[in-house]
């Protein structure tokens, strides 16, 4: 019943608050003018990356031959099992300059107490964007524990020379909900790996959704997948129902397929996934939760 | 964030009403011309004013003390009584009135006038439900497009006149009564005060209803059928001279605890509050009853399901798969309006009238659904949220004229036109989001222009006969629901329901008659009337989008079906046979079909009420009966399942007792005699209707 009343104070509609202002004392309006302004203040503090979000330093590293200073950033304070987006940053020690021109060539690898093996990555282009970074991005299949740590090797060609690096990776998480999903394919037993890359941010109404698939052709070696026709079906496990008008996902490139997802309302959701190659199927029992 | 957000909401009211008053300027003079044009064409239905009062005095025979059953009948009690008047009833509280199968947004329910719309998703809360029959002096219903006097409407009109204070010689009258009920537990208490003189009057009344769950005819408890309520309605009337009266409302009622039989949820509370400032001027060189009012109400909804059971077992649930959902619901809804009206009357010609009203009112409305789930296989999960009405403003501005010409001693022409503009706004960026998922964008403003015009003919050739009749056509506004409402479930035929932001306006083309007849000891009129409303809006099943309530079988959107066909009948007889003997006999006949023949769905089969009364001085004992066909033709779509015919029988005794300084009035009654179970087609969910109830009422008058 307090949730309730408390609802009624905040969501009343517009002649409440009118009412509601004018009823206010002098002090309480100072506050809640002092309270705007500390908000807008807040909004406009807020230092954008590459795309208007905020870059956290993840790690940082000197190359092999020392000429380069080598930092890692991404868009959250620590990396997790699934896509991420990798923002890498190349100063030359000598000059103290930034470098804008590189070839970079990324390469994960997991050291696990029996065995290694690498992760699929997306190489940065060879041009830095305006801040400054190269942007690739790296799909950690597994989640980092004390005894196996992940480390991104990279090959980076600058100006003609040619030069190598290792950064370690301080930590990889399972998040809470994983972005992460793993299936078989029932044709030719080949481990195929979908990531969710968007919606980052869910939201009621209709969201972008993206998603990249990537096999395991080795254990060194997980090329895109790019020629699946892949079908998504969002439902509320604990209501039983879905949601109309998705959009499927179809291939774009480098193994991202991009679509449309649905939400009716906030909670949790779980979006099946159906693969197929050509009309054979793949997999179907596969999903994602999505909760907001 | 408060400020923000209210300054582009208030340049957003300002916006709509200069919108608003400027179509309708540019509009006024094709009205004016539309209406002499269509002079021959068209007509009007005549007000039936009828009059109920708490505390009719006992000795006036008038049809009035049939509609009342004691002092503490409720509104829906006494609206059922009424002619082409039906109950849409989902628990023993807040019935929702139809008029000859006309409900919810096809009606006007309007206080004095004045507009207010009920904050439930589900219309657990008709207008009706906050008001008590101690607030009124009046209730007037037209039915048909003709109740447009009030805003356009293809159904008809429900207006609640508020009891009024009485200027005059210095006064004080008090009176209080308290009743109580068998079949619910249940009592009933009232007081009011008066207090007058010459420049100042006031009237203050208070009811007070408890009431358990009552038991059917069958002797079962019907399960949620309680309701508490508290109502207090002051109204100060002070008189600057003769001619300048000023006069302030303020109604207070709120209801609690509320059982809903046939829905899967209650009510935790329904609040509403009224405030409303009149100014009146009787009388004028050119203009007579010049009348002006600004309004403010606000209507609180709070839903509970916290005394359901609502463990519901997961599909693929076997018998003792624990695996079960138990869920709750926080369903609040609020609703603000606010306006004015302006009306007066003036004469043209020798033998004509006219009686305008310009009016204006801006509505707000919101509501929403969080779900908290608890299933054993996923703890934790965090509650679901929608907005099942989208935070909107809607604001209406309207004229309405109508013209009265005595043509001849025996002819009376009538002639009324109608024309709103309205504006409505989503103004919440989440509903935008829901909405386009349904690939509507409904960021913007939405318009409409409704129109009505009404002739009618009144022709009395001689003493005691009369014949009326007319025509009519009126457009009406999609409600809420109907345009903006998320997936709001609907127990009557299981489905979840999705608004439709493209609705058209439904259009009704109306033909009506009336006959009376009367000679001294006997009266009789007979009416009957044909609606044919094109673009009806009905729920029509999508089985592409899944619902989204738990409970919920399907989906049903809002559309606009091509047309649908209504008939209504009304006979009322009154006869004094002897003396002390009275009869009184009212029969009602709706039917409703869609252009392809199918039934629409709450149609009520053919209904007669008979009393008979016995009166000498001061005591009164009444016999009545209540008769209802079958219903065999049903919508099947909307869950509706064949309701049987029955017949029940009630016996009222009333005695009033004279002191010098105090009056005593005391009355008892068996209703429903037989302790038949039985439920009426309106029902939904077809609980029976309280079985045997025997009352007993007492009221004080100083």
């Amino acid at each position: 019943m307090e949730l309730s009343e408390n609802k009624i104070l905040n969501c009343s509609g517009g002649f409440h608050r009118v009412a509601r202002i004018f009823k206010m004392k002098k002090t309480t309006i100072s506050i809640l003018i002092f309270f705007i302004l500390f908000i807008i203040s807040c909004e406009k503090n807020d230092d954008p990356g590459s795309d208007g979000s905020e870059l956290y330093k993840i790690s940082g590293t000197v190359s092999e031959d020392g000429n380069y200073a080598i930092d890692l950033y991404a868009l959250t304070d620590t990396l997790f099992e699934g896509y991420n987006r990798m923002f890498i940053s190349l100063k030359n020690n000598d000059s103290g300059n930034p470098v804008s021109e590189a070839g970079i060539k990324l390469k994960p690898m997991m050291n696990m107490v029996g065995m290694k093996h690498a992760a699929p990555c997306e190489d940065p282009g060879e041009t830095a964007d305006e801040d400054g970074y190269f942007e690739g991005a790296v799909v950690f299949i597994m989640p980092s524990n004390p005894d196996e740590g992940w480390e991104l090797g990279m090959d980076l060609s600058i100006s003609g020379t040619e030069t190598s690096a290792k950064i370690e990776i301080p930590g990889v998480v399972q998040p809470e909900e994983p972005v992460l999903v793993k299936f078989i394919s029932a044709i030719d037993q080949k481990k195929y790996f979908v990531s969710c890359v968007q919606p980052a941010n869910p939201e009621v109404g209709i969201n972008d959704c993206e998603f990249t698939i990537h096999y395991k052709e080795s254990m060194m070696s997980f090329p895109a997948a790019k020629d699946l026709g892949m079908e998504i079906e969002p439902e509320m496990p604990s209501m039983e129902h879905g949601s109309p008008n998705n959009v499927n996902p179809v291939h774009v490139s480098g193994g991202h397929y991009e679509g449309k997802l649905n939400f009716t309302m906030t909670g949790w959701w779980r979006v099946h996934m159906t693969f197929k190659k050509g009309d054979v199927l793949l997999s179907d029992d596969t999903y994602m939760d999505i909760t907001f | 964030m408060y400020c923000f957000l209210m300054i582009p909401i208030w340049t957003l009211h300002f916006e709509m009403i200069k919108l608003n008053w400027t179509i309708l300027l540019f509009c006024l003079p094709a009205l004016l011309a539309a209406q002499q044009e269509s002079f021959t064409i068209f007509d009007t239905v005549q007000l039936e004013e009828i009059r109920i009062a708490t505390s009719v005095p006992i000795n006036e025979r008038t049809i009035l003390d049939f509609h009342q059953s004691g002092n503490f009948s409720s509104i829906d009690r006494i609206a059922e009584r009424l002619d082409g008047v039906m109950m849409i009833r989902r628990g023993a509280y807040a019935m929702d009135p139809q008029l000859h199968g006309f409900a919810a947004g096809q009606v006007n329910v309007s206080i004095d006038g004045m507009r207010m719309f009920g904050a439930c998703t589900d219309r657990m809360d008709p207008v009706t439900s906050y008001l008590e029959p101690d607030n009124l002096r009046s209730l007037t219903i037209v039915h048909g497009t003709g109740g447009n006097a009030f805003g356009n409407t293809v159904g008809g009109s429900f207006n609640m006149m508020l009891k009024e204070p009485v200027l005059g010689k210095e006064n004080i009258a008090f009176s209080a009564g308290t009743g109580y009920e068998s079949v619910s537990n249940g009592s009933n208490s009232r007081a009011s005060l008066e207090i007058g003189n010459e420049k100042w009057a006031l009237r203050s009344s208070g009811t007070y209803r408890k009431h358990n769950s009552y038991r059917g005819g069958d002797g079962e408890i019907v399960p949620f059928s309680q309701f508490s309520k508290v109502n207090f309605h002051t109204s100060v009337k002070y008189a600057a001279d003769e001619n300048n009266i000023f006069r302030v409302d303020f109604l207070l009622d709120d209801a609690y605890d509320v059982g809903y039989t046939a829905l899967p949820m209650d009510v935790g509370e329904a609040k509403a509050r009224m405030y409303s400032l009149e100014y009146s001027r009787p009388f004028g060189e050119k203009i007579k009853n010049l009348k002006a009012r600004v309004y403010y109400n606000s209507v609180f909804h709070l839903m509970d399901d916290s005394q359901r059971d609502s463990t519901f077992v997961l599909d693929g649930g076997i018998p003792g798969n624990t695996d079960t959902v138990y869920m709750r619901m926080d369903m609040p809804g609020w609703s603000n309006t606010m306006g004015f009206y302006l009306n007066g009357e003036t004469d043209l010609g020798s033998r004509g009238k006219i009686y305008f009203k310009v009016d204006d009112y801006l509505n707000f409305s919101r509501a929403d659904m969080t779900m908290y789930m608890n299933s054993v296989s996923n703890p934790g999960e965090p509650p679901m949220y929608a907005e099942t009405w989208p935070e909107q403003y809607r604001n209406v501005a309207g004229v309405f004229g109508r013209y009265t010409l005595q043509i001849h001693k025996d002819w009376k022409l009538e002639l009324n036109a109608r024309i709103d503009h309205s504006v409505t706004r989503v103004i919440s960026e989440t509903a935008w989001r829901q909405f386009e998922i349904f690939g509507y964008d409904i960021n913007r403003y939405y318009q409409e222009l409704p129109v009505s015009i009404n002739s009618s003919i009144k022709w009395r050739p001689w003493e005691g006969i009369g014949w009326e009749a007319g025509l009519g056509y009126s457009e009406r506004l999609a409600t809420n629901s109907e345009q903006f409402g998320f997936f709001l479930y609907n127990a009557l035929d299981g489905y979840d329901y999705l608004g439709n932001p493209d609705i058209a306006m439904e259009r009704s083309a109306e033909i009506w008659t009336k006959f009376r007849f009367s000679k001294p000891g006997f009266r009789a009129s007979i009416d009957a009337r044909y609606s044919h409303v094109k673009d009806y809006i009905l729920g029509v099943t999508d089985p592409d989008i899944p619902p989204l309530n738990l409970y919920a079988a399907g989906l049903k959107t809002y559309q606009n079906i091509d047309y649908a066909r209504i008939f209504g009948m009304g006979l009322q007889l009154q006869w004094m046979p002897v003396r002390p003997l009275s009869v009184y006999s009212i029969t009602k006949y709706t039917h409703g079909r869609t252009f392809n023949e199918e039934a629409l769905p709450l149609i009520p089969p053919l209904k007669n009420i008979s009393i008979l009364r016995y009166q000498v001085k001061n005591f009164s004992l009444q016999a009545e009966a209540e008769f209802s066909a079958a219903q065999n033709r049903i919508s099947e779509p909307f869950g509706e399942i064949p309701t049987p015919g029955f017949s029940v029988y009630h016996m009222r005794a009333s005695w009033m007792l004279s002191l010098t300084a105090l009056q005593i009035e005391l009355s008892t009654g068996i209703e429903n005699i037989f302790n038949k179970a039985y439920s009426e087609h309106l029902d939904w969910g077809n609980y029976f209707r309280p079985g045997r109830n025997i009352y007993l009422n007492l009221n004080l008058l100083l």
